[in-house]
């Protein structure tokens, strides 16, 4: 074994690559379990790309065959109905990892010198993420998929000028089609889980690899001083454990209860002339969807809720403060929780339809979410930070 | 062993062991579907065939050979030395009724169809199976007299309804890797 080892490492860098980058990769041991969910959520990219290999060995991209040969997984493949279900929760899973992981970025100051390019490789993954859980939920054919691509690709005929023209050239036809199908088939999965995801996965870690880890006592820890130990064994375990805890919570609604997640009406195939009475996002678009219907106005609706995502790269120069981390931050401290509360408040309202209390709050919370970034961006005038501890303190 | 190599490699273990459980449903999902495998049952009307044809239908998107044999093939394959057989079998073994013959018309050599060749089999002077490809000869009871194929045709399940109807086929027999060339090792139709 050793023998064949010192062969490959004589040609090529295997055991160096795997101690710099696993075993021996310098690793704050103050770590809490914020920490945890970056692999997670690069668990749930995995079991996706594997179960969607899978999928499109049956699925068949075609408006009069998609339904029928997703029916087709469920009924006669065996397993069909496992791999599918494992697919169809997965995006619930990896969205679930991917919030918590931004939001312990946000509430810690992650995103700050000299971590900014990690925090925007972070952004363009979640972005790309969102496009590729819309564009898989087209795949099934049903109600819902045909409807929320109908939506959802409308929004760009808010752009001024071209915007029209650009929906019939995003959908290949008038209405969504059989030429939306394929293409949204073909991106879904090929280049923008293997070659966008894959590669900006790669390349946060790379970034995270180069800078080191951050850690919850808002210092920079000296990567040879005693608070900061290899990745192996500890992390390794600490990282096993906790992935197969969550694992065990989604495989719990993958077994009992995976409707909890797919809408009913995605079980009616698509009918271009019947729009279903209310039309939902999935959970993790919810917060935004509310963005847009609390605007009242179509272009600005639409252009808030892409700023309600592009402001997270914004971070790294509105949070000024000497001092990033939310713990040594009392005003910090309670705006971004108020954030996160606000941010469930938001995806309450997507849920409702926008009239009466609803809409209000969905203005409110609407607000709130754009003047978070604004208070940031002032308060260090005015807070108090707490002292931070030394390295020999922790 | 210490303590630490100790969990490290049962840690291993199970996660060899999980890998190995979790990979089971994914290998499952490439073998042929559940309709698939529900439509290997048909019937196949033999009343009008006449001595010396050959029907030649599909069964799970293989070629199937039914061949009612004249009595002088019988008689002939009767005379043929069984122990001279590269895959020895008597007629009893390779058919249910001697005047019909029931088998997969898939070449064990290569997997080409052999031709049915009523007068005579070129160099063999009797009539038979010929594979086009590589040369393999086949009797009027599927088993290999001459060429590269290692086997005699292989059989599928079959009985009869009546005198006019046979039923061919299961909806369990897995239809591959089968390989079953006498009759009395069919699982029941």
């Amino acid at each position: 074994m050793s023998t064949l080892l010192n062969w490959i490492d004589r040609r090529f860098p295997l055991t160096e690559f795997i101690e710099k980058h696993i075993t021996r990769y310098p690793t704050p041991k103050n770590l809490n379990y914020w920490w945890n969910f970056g692999s997670v959520a690069g668990m749930f990219l995995l079991v996706q790309i594997i179960t969607g290999i899978w999928l499109a060995m049956y699925y068949k991209p075609d408006t009069r065959l998609a339904f029928d040969s997703v029916e087709h997984i469920m009924r006669n493949v065996n397993y069909g109905w496992l791999i599918r279900y494992l697919h169809a929760l997965g995006p619930t899973g990896f969205f679930f990892a991917v919030y918590l992981h931004m939001a312990r970025g946000i509430y810690y100051g992650s995103f700050r010198n000299p971590r900014e390019l990690i925090w925007w490789i972070g952004v363009v993954i979640y972005l790309t993420l969102m496009a590729e859980a819309f564009m898989g939920y087209l795949l099934p054919w049903g109600q819902m998929s045909y409807w929320g691509a109908t939506v959802i690709t409308n929004l760009f005929s808010a752009i001024p000028y071209i915007g029209p023209d650009f929906v019939v050239w995003l959908r290949g036809d008038f209405a969504v089609g059989d030429s939306t199908l394929g293409r949204f088939f073909s991106l879904h999965t090929t280049i923008i889980p293997l070659g966008v995801i894959g590669l900006l996965v790669v390349l946060h870690l790379t970034a995270l690899h180069r800078v080191g880890s951050g850690n919850p006592a808002g210092i920079e820890l000296d990567k040879k001083g005693p608070r900061v130990i290899p990745f192996a064994p500890r992390f390794i375990t600490k990282d096993l454990w906790f992935n197969s805890l969550i694992f065990t919570f989604y495989l719990y609604f993958v077994f009992f209860g995976p409707d909890l997640f797919l809408e009913p009406i995605n079980y009616e195939p698509a009918d271009p002339l019947v729009t279903p009475l209310h039309i939902t996002t999935e959970w993790y678009f919810l917060p935004f969807y509310a963005i847009v219907k609390s605007i009242p106005d179509k272009f600005a609706g639409v252009l808030a809720m892409f700023a309600a995502i592009l402001i997270l790269a914004f971070l790294p120069y509105l949070d000024r403060s000497p001092i990033g981390n939310a713990r040594y931050r009392p005003v910090k401290k309670v705006l971004t929780w108020l954030f996160f509360f606000n941010f469930l408040v938001l995806g309450y309202v997507g849920l409702q339809l926008p009239a009466g209390t609803a809409l209000m709050i969905g203005r409110a919370a609407t607000a709130y979410y754009f003047l978070y970034f604004l208070l940031l961006l002032l308060i260090p005038a005015v807070e108090k930070t707490k002292a931070l501890p030394s390295e020999e303190e922790l | 062993m210490n303590r630490r190599k100790f969990l490290a490699v049962t840690t291993a273990a199970a996660g060899a062991g999980g890998i190995g459980l979790a990979a089971v449903p994914f290998i499952k999902a490439m073998s042929p579907t559940k309709d698939i495998v529900a439509a290997g049952i048909m019937e196949i009307d033999i009343s009008g065939m006449k001595a010396g044809e050959l029907l030649l239908t599909t069964w799970r998107r293989q070629p199937v050979f039914v061949l009612k044999r004249t009595a002088e093939m019988i008689e002939e394959t009767n005379r043929t030395d069984v122990a001279g057989l590269r895959d020895p079998a008597t007629p009893e073994e390779r058919a249910k009724r001697p005047d019909l013959l029931v088998c997969i018309g898939i070449c064990t050599h290569l997997g080409c169809i052999p031709g049915w060749q009523p007068e005579k089999v070129p160099d063999l002077g009797r009539p038979g199976f010929y594979c086009p490809c590589h040369g393999g000869k086949y009797d009027t009871l599927g088993r290999r007299l001459e060429g590269p194929p290692p086997e005699n045709l292989h059989l599928l399940p079959y009985e009869f309804i009546d005198e006019k109807k046979l039923r061919i086929g299961t909806n369990e027999f897995a239809g591959y890797s089968e390989n079953i060339r006498k009759i009395q090792e069919l699982p029941r139709a």
